[in-house]
């Protein structure tokens, strides 16, 4: 069981390297945020599973608070880094920020123009255009 | 029980000042704010680990309460890039 364990906290660890040096390597904001946000959920998923793991064979009373609370600290992570991703995406793409190598430019063709789905850039032109 | 708590902290933190080069070295805001998210995801990974290692809760209840305020603080550096890009 302790064997196990280790091994849990060990791989959480490497999986925790590896979203530093994609961090690192990768040449654009989109790649890093592949890099950055999935890696490390996987990570603190290894890491907590092998903290309980080390926990288990016999529970103390603080121990199984610290159980508790990684869980509702993973629930946390699990629920909010999609979110915070997906709006650095968003908005990056909104700035105008294209991906690096990329030869066809299909992002100002107006088929794939995401500021017409925005209600927020909708409404604010439209108040721009009264204004004027 | 031998658990490598210890050694997996030190591990976090040397990760987390790699990352801090990253939010300096980045050419525009996003790549800066992804470093920022990265950070803060292991700054939470952390807390639980030296939690973990002392037996005390009182440092993952740190780590859950700093978790929220980085998403909001998130969120809110993503709206404010938009915002730059309608003001240009």
């Amino acid at each position: 069981m302790s064997i196990l364990s280790d091994i849990l906290l060990g791989l959480g660890i490497f999986v925790c390297v590896i979203s530093v040096i994609g961090l690192l390597r990768f040449p654009d904001v989109y790649t890093r945020l592949h890099a950055g946000t999935k890696a490390t959920t996987l990570g603190s998923l290894l890491v907590v599973s092998g903290i309980i793991v080390g926990f288990l064979p016999e529970i103390d009373d603080s121990e199984f608070m610290i159980i508790i609370h990684a869980l509702i600290a993973v629930m946390l992570i699990i629920f909010t880094n999609p979110i915070s991703a997906h709006a650095i995406a968003r908005a990056a793409m909104l700035a105008g920020i294209k991906p690096a190598m990329a030869e066809v430019d299909e992002y100002n063709s107006p088929s794939h123009d995401i500021s017409v789905n925005d209600n927020d850039t909708n409404k604010s032109d439209e108040v721009l255009k009264e204004e004027q | 029980m031998n658990l490598y708590l210890g050694y997996a902290a030190v591990a976090l933190s040397a990760l987390i000042l790699i990352a801090v080069i990253r939010v300096f070295a980045g050419k525009n805001i996003p790549e800066r704010v992804v470093a920022l998210d990265v950070i803060n995801t292991l700054v939470i990974i952390a807390m639980i680990v030296l939690g973990a290692h002392y037996r005390k809760p009182l440092y993952i209840d740190i780590g859950i309460v700093y978790g929220i305020l980085s998403f909001v603080g998130t969120l809110y550096i993503a709206r404010y890039i938009r915002e730059e890009r309608e003001r240009r």
